[in-house]
């Protein structure tokens, strides 16, 4: 049984190259346009992981990691934040919300994979 | 310097006119009484001469300011006539850039993921091709030589099983050599059998040649031997019954030895023929085993090369993959400008609206609105942008940062 994994980004080119690598490495994978998309994807669903953009409209990628959160189903959902943005003051608020590991844009499919192999639900 | 020429023209006027009033009141006053008021007379022409120097020098003064106040409102009315339709211009263009931006933005979008979809199904049949490929080689090759081991591992097998085979074959010819030293030595029995029949005949003939004195001696012995002569003549009966016998033994053994003969001859050309068939055996195998060894090296070679080319093609995609991410960053950056666009496209429209109300038309807070600009970055190359310091290269190199 292939673990699922949520990918939720503004920018569809950055859902469609995740999804290639999440894809070939045999996860099956759900996107999400924004994090309100994404809020609405919470339908309980048995999610192994998130992987979300930061700056995106609508509701951005800190604000639904919080409401996530605080979603019994998926408390303890890991997260890894993909983003263009490197500052340690958005990585902590990244930490703060809940995330286990902060990517910057652009990644490299093998340190994606390996990140995603250490992070991901049993 | 046309300006100042006539106002130093006026000024001169000025100053002819209040001397000409001094000079006038000194002569008035001197035709009355000219020699108690010559004083006084004196005295008011010399005051209106500098009454009338002070007078043009305040009227050239204040036609030199005047002229001044007049050359700053023609540069206010010349700037403002140069800046004139400007706002209204940005309250049009402003859009109009933003809708081609936006257009070019998501032109790139849309190319970029029918592109990575293309990349992506490529990526899946290479790697449908590659598992196909294993399959159907028997994981000749598994990229660090466990497929080649195995392969090798099964011809030593193959290779161990015609050895048993060829070894069940030599069991064989030794037991054919066995039963045809068998035979050899019932071909010697043979020959002691034809020399005891031939022993039995010459006994027989012998006992004969005795039966036959007997019945000579019985004879001369008259009646008295004539049971004698029937007992010789019945023993010569059975001489000549054991000589015939003994011929039939001596045919018959020879019949036999004859064929025991024809079998080993037959045996032994066997023999030969499986010796030769035993050899000729382990050499084909063994030219069959090296013809496989060198197909399955051909092979290995060729699965291990296509392994490579495949890993090659693979990591070509994983590159692909990163240069794809820069629409990403390309649609951040002309996001944030369009925002930016559209805010002093509002700022413009509010004032022309303040303007129309007759409201006092706040100045735009440069610093301030730069300030606000560069909180809105989330890329370097935005920032290196924004000092000047432009830089056309995203960041290659990828972080990842665990909590």
């Amino acid at each position: 049984m292939a673990k699922t994994i949520l990918i939720v980004d503004d920018s569809a080119s950055i859902r469609q190259v995740v999804g290639l690598t999440l894809k070939g490495a045999g996860y099956d994978v759900v996107d999400a346009v924004d994090g309100k998309d994404a809020l609405s994807k919470l339908d309980g669903r048995k999610l192994h992981l998130v992987i979300s953009d930061v700056n995106m409209p609508n509701m951005d990628g800190i604000s639904f990691v919080k409401e996530m959160k605080t979603k019994p189903a998926y408390k303890f959902t890991p997260v890894i934040m993909l983003t263009t943005e490197g500052s340690e003051a958005k990585k902590r608020d990244g930490q703060m919300a809940g995330a286990k590991a902060w990517v910057v844009k652009p990644f490299q499919p093998a340190q994606m994979l390996d990140a995603v192999s250490k992070l991901i639900m049993p | 310097m046309k300006a100042v020429a006539s106002d130093r023209r006026i000024a001169r006027l000025v100053w002819v006119f209040c001397a000409g009033l001094g000079l006038s009141g000194a002569a008035a006053a001197a035709f009355p009484s000219a020699t108690v008021n010559l004083f006084w007379a004196c005295a008011a022409g010399l005051t209106g001469l500098l009454a009338g120097g002070f007078l043009a020098s305040r009227v050239r003064n204040a036609l030199a300011h005047a002229r001044g106040e007049t050359d700053e409102a023609f540069h206010h009315l010349s700037a403002a006539q140069s800046f004139q339709g400007l706002d209204e211009l940005c309250g049009q263009i402003l859009p109009i850039w933003n809708r081609q931006i936006e257009t070019a933005r998501s032109q790139t979008e849309t190319s970029l993921v029918d592109l990575a979809t293309c990349f992506g199904d490529i990526h899946q049949r290479l790697d449908a091709a590659l598992g196909l490929y294993r399959s159907s080689t028997g994981s000749l090759s598994d990229g660090n030589g466990g497929g080649e081991k195995d392969v090798m591992t099964m011809l030593e097998k193959g290779q161990g099983d015609l050895s048993a085979m060829l070894s069940s074959l030599r069991a064989g010819l030794q037991a054919k050599q066995e039963m045809l030293d068998r035979i050899r030595e019932v071909s010697r029995f043979s020959d002691e059998l034809k020399a005891m029949a031939g022993s039995v005949s010459a006994l027989a003939n012998q006992t004969n040649l005795v039966a036959l004195n007997a019945a000579i001696e019985a004879a001369w012995a008259g009646e008295a031997g004539r049971g004698f002569a029937v007992i010789a003549d019945e023993v010569r009966k059975l001489s000549t019954l054991s000589g015939d016998t003994g011929k039939q033994i001596t045919s018959r053994v020879e019949s036999v030895t004859h064929a025991i003969h024809g079998a080993v001859e037959i045996a032994e050309r066997f023999a030969d023929q499986d010796a030769r068939a035993m050899r000729d055996s382990e050499q084909l195998i063994e030219g069959v085993l090296n013809v496989f060894r060198g197909a399955v090296e051909h092979l290995t070679q060729a699965a291990t090369q296509f392994q490579h080319e495949g890993q090659e093609v693979q990591e070509t995609v994983s590159g692909v993959i990163v240069s794809l991410q820069f629409q990403d960053r390309v649609s951040q950056i002309l996001n944030q400008t369009m925002g930016d666009m559209a805010r002093l496209e509002n700022v413009l429209n509010e004032n022309r609206e303040r303007g129309a109300r007759g409201e006092r038309v706040p100045p735009i807070d440069v610093a301030a609105w730069l300030e606000q600009l560069s909180s809105t970055y989330t890329t370097l190359e935005q920032l290196d942008n924004h000092k000047g310091t432009q830089t056309n290269a995203p960041g290659n190199a990828t972080e990842v940062t665990f909590f």
